[in-house]
This record gives C-alpha cells, sequence and structure tokens, in this order.
C-alpha cells in the first residue's frame, strides 16, 4: 500500500476514520503482519498533597459507600460514569532518608517539595530537592521505549509557568539523568506537532524502515550466535538457553508488531487553522486578557491584583485543549506513551482561578482567597475541602481523557481498555521529617488514580488501601508492566509492582 | 551458566569498546541485566536467581545501540577502537581485524570461520549507502562498526559466563573445563572482567588445563592492581560496604572506601599477613576529614597510617565504612551484621515469625531506647532471636554512623548508651566494649574462618552451598587458609590451582 498523505486527510476532514494508521502505513508491505491491538500508557502528576486524613467524601469514600468515586476529589470520575473503569489507591508511602526506611528503594530527601519526583517518576532515590532535574529515567520514557522503540514520549504540561520564579523547561519526562525533555506547554505548538507529525516525509518514513531492518539484522546475528552456543551446551543450560530464546522471540515480535489503530476525529476539537487560534491563541494571555503574568518578584504592589502573587493562565482550558490533542495522538498511533504535567510541584497556580471566586455564590468567595495560591491551601488543615476540589480539578482531566479513549476503538476494543493512565501526586498527609506529624508536607498517605487499561489485566473498580504501606511507583509499575506485558519491567530502583492492581 | 554481573559487564564493555558507560552514557540502567539474588545472599555473582527476560534483553540492546553511537561518533574514536583506519579500500580488512580481535576477547575463543564470515559479510552490506540512513551518518565504516559492535555485545556469549567442557574419562558426574572456559572463569574470579590477551593465548593454544598452567597465570594475576580491587569488591559486597554511597555523602564515602582499601592492601597483599588481622589491626590509613570524625590525629603528611591510642578500635570493625553499612543506632542491626555476614549464621526475620515487630517502639517501655529495647528480653517470642543479636550490638552502639564515638543518643542527652555488650561463640559467652575487643574475639573464632571460606564459595560459585560437593569446596578452602597460616593470597591460589576448580560438576539432568 502506497503511504497515505495524512495533511491531505486532515483537509480533507476528520469525519471519516482512517483505515490505516500512520505509522503502520509506513512501513514496507512486507513486513506487515496481523495487526495485534498495541498498548498505551499515560503519566500523569498533580503538583499537590492529598488531604487523606480529612472527612471520608472529601478524598476518600466513606465506609460502605456504593461507589468510591462519589466522593468530591474523584467526582468527575462518578460524573462521567467511568467508575468500573478507574481504580483508587490510598496509603501509599514515599520513604525518605531515614533509619527508619534503610534500605528502602525510591527513598527522598528530607525537605518536601520536590524531593519526591525522582523517586515517584523515576524510582530512583532523590539526593536533592531539585524536582526538576530528575537523575533518572521516568515512567513514561521507559514505556516509549518498550511500546514504540525511536517514537519519543508525548509531553505535555498544562501549567503554563512556575508563577515565582524564573523556572523554566519545567518536565516530568526524563530519559536519564539530567536529559530532559521539554514538554510543550503550548496548546498551538502542540497541534503544529500533531499535524506536521501525521504529514511526516518520505525520508522519516525510510529512516524508520532502515531502523527496524538494522535491527533485525543484529538480532539475526544473535540468534545465530544463541544457536551455536545451543549445540555446545549441555542438558541444563540449555534449558536457560531455552528461556533466552523465548525472550528473543518475544523481542523479535515486538520489532515485528506493526504499530496500529485507527485515526478519526474528535467531537468539538477545532480542526481549522483559525479556529484553533481563536482558542488556543486566545488563552494565551503572558501578554493581558484577565490574569496577567505576575511580576517575577510578586511585589507588583497592587493589593487588589489577583495576579499579584500568584498566576493562572487559562490552565482549565489548556488541559481540556491538551487532553484531547493527547486522545487523537493515541488514536492515530503516533505514540503509545505521554507524559501529562497538570501542575508544577509547589504550584503557585491562582486558587481564586480554579475555584472561581468571582462567581457569584461561591462558597469559597472569600478575600482571604484571592490572593492566594493553590500551594497555600495545603498549609491549613481547614482548607480540607478545598484541596479535594483542587483535586478534582486535577482529576478532572484524566478522567476526560479517559472518557475520550473510551469513545475510541482499536480492533474493537475501546482505546481505554489497552490505555493505562496514573495520575500520581506529589504528596499526601502525614509526617514530615523536618516537623510536623499531621501535615501535607509528607509522603505518607499518599493516593494514586489508576484509569483504564481494563484488557491489561489492570484490576479495577475499586479502592484499594495499600496494605504494607507500598511506594506510589509501585503503582506506575504495576501498570507500566501491564501495558508492557511483562512482569519483569523495573522502574529505576522498584523491582516489585502493587500487587493488588495486577 | 551465570550473566556477567553489572560490575564485570561495564569493565567488559570499556576494554572492548574503551567506552565509559557510568561517565558517558548515564542514564542506563543496566542493574537489570545482572540482578535477581535474595537479600541474604550479598553478591552481585548469583546465578540461581537469574531469569532471561524481555526486559533484559530490551536493555542490552539499548545499552549496545548507544556504546555503538559513541564508538562511532567521530573517525578519531572509530580509529582508535577499530586499531586501524577502516579508509577506503581498507575496510574490509580493518573491519576483519577488528572483528577477530574483538570477537576473541567478547565470546572467550576465536569466532569460527563461518561465523566471522556471516558478521563480516553483514557489517560490510551495512558499510553500503542506505536510503533512509540518519541524516549525517556517513556510509561505510561507521555503520558496519555500529553493527559489529552492537551483536557483540548482545552476543549470549558475551552476555553470560559459559562453562563448557568434556565429560571426565574418570567420573561422568563430572565436566573437565575447556581452556577458554578455564581463563574465563579464573580472570572473572580474581580480576572480575574479561580474560587478558595472556590468558586467551595459553586458553587458544591449549595450554590451561593442568594446575601448574593455572597456578601459573593466577600468580601473575595476583600480583597485578585488578586483583587488589577484586579482593576489596569481594569484602565490600560481603561486608555490605558497597553500598557506601547510598548512606554517606560522596565525599565521606571516598575517604571511608580509602581506609578500608588500604588496609585490606596491606594485610592481603603488601605484607600478605593473616586475613584475621583486617579484624584486629591496631593501625589504620586516614586523612584529615576521617581522622576529624574519629577523634583521632591526623596524619602530618597528607593520608596515611595512624595507630590507634587505645584498643578499643581495631581492624575493619572501626572503620566507618562498616560502621555506616551495618545498621549504625540500632543494636540489633549490628548484632544481626555480626551475626549473619561475619558468622554466617542467619536468623529468621520477625516476617517469619509472630511477634510484634513494633513492641519495642512503644514509648510506655521509656525515653530511651536501651531501655525500650528490654522488650526484645521480655518478650518470649523476641527474645529466642535477640539474645544473640542484641548483646552483640550494645558493644558497638557508641560508634555511630560515621564512625564517631557518641555516649548518648542523637538529641537525647538523658539516654546515655550501653558501653559494653558481648558475643556468644562456640567457646562461650564473653563480654567486650567496642569494635576492637570484638574483633579480636572474632579472629580468634573458627567460626569466622568457616564463614570467609563460606562467603569466598558463594562469591566465587554465585550459588549458597546446597550439596556434599559445595561443602567440601568450602571445607577445602578452610583447609587450605590453614596450611597457608591464615593468609588469603596463597589460599587463592592454592584454590584456583586445584584439579576441582578445573572441572565443574555435571547436574542431575544434564548430558553434555
Amino acid at each position: 500500500m502506497k503511504p497515505l498523505a495524512r495533511r491531505t486527510f486532515l483537509r480533507g476532514g476528520l469525519g471519516a476514520a482512517l483505515a490505516l494508521p500512520w505509522l503502520e502505513a509506513m512501513r514496507p508491505s512486507t513486513a506487515r503482519a496481523q495487526p495485534a491491538a498495541p498498548a498505551r500508557f499515560v503519566l500523569a502528576f498533580g503538583g499537590l498533597s492529598t488531604h487523606t486524613r480529612s472527612p471520608a467524601g472529601l478524598v476518600l469514600p466513606p465506609p460502605g459507600a456504593a461507589s468510591f468515586c462519589d466522593t468530591l476529589g474523584l467526582r468527575p470520575i462518578h460524573r462521567l460514569g467511568l467508575t468500573a473503569d478507574a481504580a483508587l489507591v490510598s496509603g501509599l508511602l514515599i520513604p525518605w532518608a531515614s533509619p527508619e526506611f534503610a534500605g528502602l528503594p525510591a527513598r527522598r530527601v528530607n525537605d518536601f517539595h520536590g524531593s519526591m519526583m525522582q523517586p515517584l517518576l523515576a524510582g530512583v532515590s532523590s539526593t536533592n530537592t531539585d524536582g526538576f532535574s530528575i537523575s533518572g529515567r521516568t515512567a513514561d520514557s521507559v514505556m516509549a521505549q518498550r511500546l514504540s522503540p525511536g517514537v519519543a514520549p508525548l509531553a505535555y504540561r498544562v501549567q503554563y509557568d512556575f508563577y515565582k520564579g524564573s523556572i523554566s523547561n519545567a518536565s516530568i519526562s526524563f530519559d536519564g539523568p539530567g536529559q530532559r525533555r521539554v514538554p510543550r506547554f503550548s496548546p498551538s505548538r502542540a497541534y503544529q506537532d500533531f499535524t506536521s507529525a501525521l504529514s511526516a516525509s518520505e525520508d522519516e518514513r525510510r529512516r524508520r524502515a532502515l531502523e527496524v531492518a538494522r535491527g533485525r539484522s543484529v538480532l539475526d546475528a544473535v540468534k545465530d550466535g544463541a544457536g551455536r552456543l545451543e549445540r555446545r551446551l549441555g542438558a541444563a543450560d540449555r534449558q536457560r538457553i531455552d528461556a533466552y530464546f523465548t525472550s528473543l522471540r518475544q523481542f523479535e515480535q515486538r520489532l515485528a508488531q506493526p504499530l496500529s489503530g485507527t485515526c478519526g476525529p474528535l467531537a468539538g476539537f477545532p480542526t481549522d487553522d483559525a479556529a484553533l487560534a481563536t482558542v488556543v491563541e486566545g488563552i494565551d494571555v503572558r501578554t493581558g486578557a484577565r490574569c496577567a503574568h505576575p511580576d517575577a518578584d510578586g511585589e507588583s504592589g497592587d493589593e487588589n491584583d489577583l495576579c499579584r502573587r500568584v498566576g493562572y493562565s487559562f490552565e482549565t482550558e489548556r488541559g481540556n485543549l491538551f487532553v484531547d490533542l493527547l486522545a487523537l495522538a493515541f488514536q492515530c498511533d503516533l505514540h503509545r506513551s505521554a507524559s501529562l504535567m497538570l501542575t508544577y510541584p509547589q504550584s503557585f497556580l491562582s486558587a481564586s482561578q480554579i475555584f472561581g471566586v468571582d462567581e457569584p455564590d461561591n462558597r469559597w468567595r472569600t478575600n482571604a482567597l484571592r490572593a492566594k495560591d493553590t500551594h497555600e491551601l495545603g498549609h491549613s488543615p481547614g482548607d480540607a475541602a478545598m484541596m479535594a476540589y483542587l483535586y478534582a480539578w486535577h482529576v478532572g482531566f484524566v478522567a476526560r481523557l479517559a472518557q475520550q479513549l473510551k469513545g475510541m476503538t482499536e480492533a474493537g476494543v475501546p482505546l481505554l481498555d489497552r490505555t493505562a493512565i496514573v495520575l500520581v501526586t506529589e504528596g499526601g498527609f502525614g509526617r514530615d521529617p523536618t516537623g510536623g506529624s499531621a501535615t501535607p508536607h509528607s509522603t505518607e498517605n499518599m493516593v494514586a488514580v489508576v484509569l483504564g487499561g481494563k484488557a491489561l489485566g489492570l484490576r479495577l473498580g475499586q479502592h484499594l488501601v495499600a496494605p504494607q504501606r507500598e511506594h506510589p511507583g509501585q503503582v506506575l509499575l504495576a501498570a507500566m508492566r501491564a501495558a508492557a506485558s511483562d512482569r519483569s519491567l523495573n522502574l529505576g530502583e522498584l523491582r516489585a509492582h502493587f500487587t493488588p492492581l495486577l | 551458566m551465570r550473566r556477567l554481573s553489572r560490575r564485570e559487564l561495564l569493565r567488559a564493555i570499556t576494554r572492548l569498546t574503551g567506552v565509559e558507560v557510568e561517565t558517558e552514557l548515564p542514564g542506563f540502567d543496566v542493574r537489570t541485566l545482572a540482578e535477581g539474588a535474595p537479600k541474604t545472599f550479598f553478591f552481585d555473582t548469583g546465578f540461581a536467581w537469574q531469569a532471561t527476560s524481555l526486559d533484559s534483553l530490551v536493555t542490552a540492546d539499548e545499552l549496545a545501540r548507544a556504546v555503538a553511537a559513541r564508538v562511532t561518533s567521530s573517525p578519531q574514536r572509530l580509529e582508535r577502537v577499530l586499531g586501524c583506519a577502516p579508509s577506503a579500500g581498507r575496510e574490509a580488512a580493518c573491519l576483519g581485524a577488528f572483528l577477530d580481535r574483538a570477537g576473541r576477547l567478547s565470546l572467550r575463543r576465536p569466532l569460527e570461520p563461518e561465523e566471522r564470515e556471516r558478521l563480516l559479510s553483514t557489517a560490510l552490506a551495512w558499510a553500503r549507502p542506505q536510503a533512509g540512513a540518519p541524516p549525517g551518518e556517513v556510509a561505510g565504516p561507521f555503520p558496519a562498526a555500529h553493527f559489529l559492535v552492537r551483536v557483540l555485545l548482545q552476543h549470549p556469549e558475551f552476555l553470560s559466563l559459559v562453562e563448557d567442557g568434556a565429560p571426565s574419562p574418570h567420573d561422568p558426574t563430572v565436566l573437565v573445563l575447556s581452556d577458554t572456559a578455564v581463563a574465563t572463569r579464573l580472570a572473572l574470579l580474581l580480576w572480575g572482567e574479561l580474560p587478558d590477551d595472556a590468558l586467551l593465548d595459553a586458553a587458544v593454544s591449549g595450554t590451561l588445563h593442568t594446575p601448574a598452567q593455572v597456578r601459573h597465570h593466577a600468580e601473575r594475576m595476583l600480583s597485578d592492581p585488578r586483583a587488589r580491587t577484586q579482593v576489596f569488591a569481594f569484602h565490600a559486597q560481603w561486608l555490605g560496604f558497597s553500598r557506601l554511597d547510598e548512606v554517606v555523602t560522596a565525599d565521606l564515602a571516598r575517604s571511608m572506601r580509602a581506609e578500608t582499601r588500604a588496609l585490606i592492601d596491606d594485610v592481603v597483599f603488601d605484607r600478605d599477613a593473616p586475613w584475621v588481622e583486617l579484624l584486629t589491626s591496631q593501625r589504620t590509613w586516614l586523612d584529615t576529614r576521617l581522622a576529624g570524625i574519629y577523634g583521632l590525629p591526623a596524619p602530618a603528611t597528607g593520608p596515611g597510617w595512624v595507630t590507634y591510642p587505645s584498643p578499643d578500635r581495631g581492624g575493619l570493625l572501626s572503620h566507618g565504612s562498616v560502621l555506616a553499612t551495618s545498621g549504625p543506632g540500632s543494636a540489633t542491626s549490628r548484632g544481626l551484621f555480626v551475626r549473619e555476614r561475619l558468622l554466617c549464621q542467619p536468623l529468621h526475620t520477625p516476617a517469619d515469625v509472630s511477634v510484634d515487630v513494633d513492641a519495642v517502639n512503644d514509648p510506655a517501655l521509656g525515653e530511651c531506647r536501651s531501655e525500650r529495647l528490654r522488650a526484645h528480653v521480655d518478650n518470649p517470642g523476641c527474645a529466642s532471636c535477640h539474645q544473640l543479636i542484641d548483646p552483640i550490638g550494645f558493644g558497638l552502639l557508641r560508634y555511630n554512623g560515621q564512625g564517631a564515638v557518641q555516649s548518648t543518643e542523637a538529641d537525647k542527652p538523658n539516654c546515655p548508651l550501653p558501653r559494653e555488650g558481648s558475643v556468644t561463640l562456640g567457646s562461650g559467652t564473653t563480654p567486650f566494649a567496642g569494635p576492637g575487643p570484638l574483633g579480636r574475639l572474632l579472629a580468634g573464632a573458627p567460626e569466622v574462618t568457616d564463614c570467609l571460606a563460606r562467603q569466598f564459595f558463594r562469591f566465587r560459585a554465585g550459588k549458597a552451598e546446597t550439596s556434599d560437593v559445595d561443602e567440601r569446596h568450602v571445607q577445602a578452602f578452610v583447609q587450605a587458609l590453614r596450611q597457608s597460616g591464615g593468609r588469603l593470597r596463597p589460599a587463592l591460589l592454592d584454590t584456583v590451582s586445584s584439579p576441582a576448580f578445573l572441572t565443574r560438576r555435571i547436574a542431575a539432568k544434564e548430558t553434555p
């Protein structure tokens, strides 16, 4: 089959489903085999703590609740009818540098903000609190290599800026120590990526074909070597070489696995450049609009300026667009792994914008909130309900993604069933090794939400309390192993996954 | 057949390609290529728990690609690795020479002619201009060398220690190792890396299959600095200070490692003294940093030997490296360290017995940890094991995780730490105070020599001793130590040049 011109397809309208996916169409016809619906993986992160010791119903369900998702924090999942496609894991712990946790993998140093990014996302113990430079390979990168070798993970960041200081290029996607993948944070740029990927050049097609051919060539030589070795070995060692051959065959199948899928429209997504500019560019408000970017030093002098110490750049709208693009990228099989950084750790996003403080009858309409950032909310136990709402704001994006994927099918299976989405957060509630026994500056009692992956073997539709105070990275690892169909896969120092989930 | 350990693999890659993976490719997690042993097995050589998985192959593939990319990153580097200039018209000759050399080193045998031909012809096919080649890729030797490096680094004979041979004419249950298998076994044991050219030459020419022939090479190898590094690695893994970087700063870890390395080098190699001096030595190698922490006078001119002013300190048990990694602040952990690692007497962990492991943390038992530890004695469920370990730890509690002496618990001046402990050995229970006296007690205990032999067997064989044959190997090493007056170097030499080292037992189900 002749490679397809995707731009022609795009311009012709997204109303018709594409018969063959982009990458599959680029492969030589001789390489095509029976399509097997591949898995997808999403690592989502929110920079907030979850008050899991707050009254039941805010984040964790009360005992005997009909639906574990019918809480303030998880309501987006409940409302979209995704309870059976979701799992909530609570009681998780990232250990810190203390004799109490000596020998445990993926520990953090004792200062809170940022110190958990590396152990959480890459499973590697941290030695500093710089959460913006991860010394390890993050879950999305591991999974991209596993699910679509040679295709980088998609990386989006919803929060436009740190809003307090000059941190640039913040990312949760790393290919190795310091090897940061700068995420897209402009929806219009992300959309341009998408369209140009669909119209990939002939050179790119040839490059990938050559890469696959070379990979096979190496594998053939290795197999030849293994065969020679097998003839020299005794029976006991032959059993080992048999296991080796089994893995080689898996490896070979992976090389041969066609990148498949169907590429269809997303309802309501702006497909016309002009329409997109209206929607997307209109929300880039660094230069004005509703809430300007704050002064770098946080001292504009205007006490009434909502952005005096906090910031907002229409992150809600940005998030929705990124989620829709991500779903489309999965449907078109442009990527099989993605990271979605919803907010920065220690997020200084404007609380008033998230909670719509200026709207009439808002229960949180207080002057105190006007100047608050979402980070400050977490410091008072009295704000547990607000924190649950803030969590819901984050959950809303992954729920929206799950809903989109549920409506897409591939090889007759909803895409959501072969996609594992995990939302993890910065903290939980409990002890802080630098002081305090009941504080959100803690990595005790953390939660993770898993959505999708039913066909991958994930056990969904339940609230699971970590029986051994497992590491949240082990929840990630369960989703990773399910998506990769490989129980030997590891995440940094983490060698065991959260077994109640898989 | 076991896979190379991470340590062995990285050294082998450097030997083959000059690429220092840890510094040049820091993003690679190569641990999955050789691990899986339980915590009670201390060495990275354990093969009994290794299983080939897709993950290990994926990691090997990624690593091989990355190393190959480094090798072909510039004409200068490529020429250095190939050992010749692959100029136009000389590509086949140059690549062929590289393949002969690198193939023999990586697979520890000469390539078969047909095997060589196949690899070389595929490499030369890669050398031809390819549609779709990445921008900047120069056809010719670059992709060809890339192919050869990738294949060699993923080859099962490179990644594994293959021990082939022929059945013994005297005993069908014994396999007499091939000369190349002996070369690999010897090099990995004494150096932790692949055989050098001299050893491979001997193996290929068939002069590495008698005890005398092996002894000749072993003597040479034990005089090489790589043997010192390997003996240090054995002790670091056995005693747990290989994970020093996880518990102290990099600078302090460097000082601590230097102290311990100096003592091991001195006792085992420089003076060829009895091994137990590692437990009793009254002098140690210090730099200013460590001397300050220990409260000892620093050597006048840079790092150097210092004699302990008091017998409270002595030997490895006084070293920051050991104190930092053996459960500082916990009498139980310190006691367990001595019991399990130095006496080879594993105990059941609380997970295996029905006791309340949090009982000792009950604040009602007292403010001080030593008071609360009474729960270990008062609770019969705890006492059966803890009476064997806590008393040992009490005698070491005053030495903190950096090796400094402290008399009270951290941040609790009202909680004095015990000074005295006791250890129960075959000869009875003896009180002691501090690592020096404990080291001297252990040095006189036959259990410790037996444990050294047992741990060395595990390090060498990559498995725990599970049969009478294994036990005979352990006792043979005990005997070798005895005959050498307790000196490790000659015992090592005797062991590797014994007939047993040249054979291996054929598993019951195995037929060659």
